[in-house]
């Protein structure tokens, strides 16, 4: 069965647009390179943007989300030193396979998005297909525990993304 | 003497990136297939361009040219992941075969019989 995302704050709600208005300005501050000079017209276009700026259809998990960067930034390195080393070799020896990579947790929506994307990143993989079913994905070099680690990246952005189904309640 | 110890790993970071750049363009010439290219386009080159941008930033004279930089590395992240699936499934839509048998790749030219 699934679980159906909690209801969401209203689109124009003030908390909404607060959000909304905070990560434009600090893209904005990051952009301007902090000239106050530049706030002038900045805020105002800030204000507008974010007055009109579609809201998001998924409640945010921010602190989710921060304990998810380094586990990103671990297999983005980790991902990177594997590549390099099997490009290095002197003697190229892969073992590439297409597999089948069976949805688990994740319903049909952004956060299968998000995990086909993220896939791209970490050691070894490449999203080929994405399917109702699952994911068609490129393995650069092939290990045991590849299936145990696409299992365990969903279990990961499962907790980013509401609208998930539990491991129990799925066929 | 803090802004020299961060030059300095300023400096190392971007040395260190160049050298990922360098190897994701060797797997981008030694690599079999456009699947596996994509990889080390995606991984390598990332990691590097992440290592340059964490350089940069360390030499940054604001907080806000720091961010900057982390800024293009987050947004590079995601067209690159967004990308690589586009052209991943557009080469297998136009059937486009990955190597799917495990084989070990020589680039030694093969000796000619002697006539």
């Amino acid at each position: 069965m699934t679980r159906l995302p909690r209801p969401l704050s209203r689109p124009g709600s003030a908390k909404n647009w607060a959000w909304r208005f905070a990560l434009l300005a600090i893209l904005w501050w990051m952009i301007s390179g902090g000239e106050w000079a530049s706030w002038r017209w900045g805020l105002p276009a800030i204000v507008i943007a974010s007055l009109v700026m579609p809201a998001p259809t998924l409640p945010l998990r921010p602190l989710a989300w921060l304990r998810f960067v380094p586990v990103a930034l671990w297999l983005g390195l980790r991902g990177g030193i594997e590549v390099t080393l099997l490009a290095c070799r002197p003697q190229l020896v892969l073992d590439t396979r297409l597999v089948e990579y069976r949805w688990q947790r994740l319903v049909d929506g952004p956060g299968r998005l998000f995990l086909a994307t993220l896939i791209n990143l970490i050691p070894g993989t490449l999203t080929v297909r994405i399917q109702p079913h699952g994911l068609l994905v490129h393995v650069l070099h092939y290990r045991d525990d590849t299936h145990t680690m696409l299992s365990r990246l969903e279990c990961h952005v499962a907790r980013l993304f509401p609208g998930t189904v539990t491991a129990e309640e799925t066929p | 003497m803090t802004e020299t110890l961060l030059n300095a790993a300023g400096h190392g970071l971007v040395l260190v990136g160049l050298l990922f750049f360098l190897a994701g363009s060797l797997g981008l010439l030694r690599f079999p297939d456009i699947y596996a290219r994509l990889h080390a386009l995606t991984k390598a080159h990332n990691l590097g361009l992440g290592l340059l941008c964490s350089g940069l930033a360390l030499q940054a004279s604001a907080l806000s040219e720091a961010a900057k930089m982390m800024l293009v590395w987050l947004l590079v992240l995601i067209a690159s992941g967004i990308g690589a699936t586009l052209v991943a499934s557009t080469a297998n839509t136009c059937g486009i075969v990955p190597r799917q048998v495990s084989r070990r790749i020589r680039h030694k030219r093969p000796r000619e019989p002697k006539e």
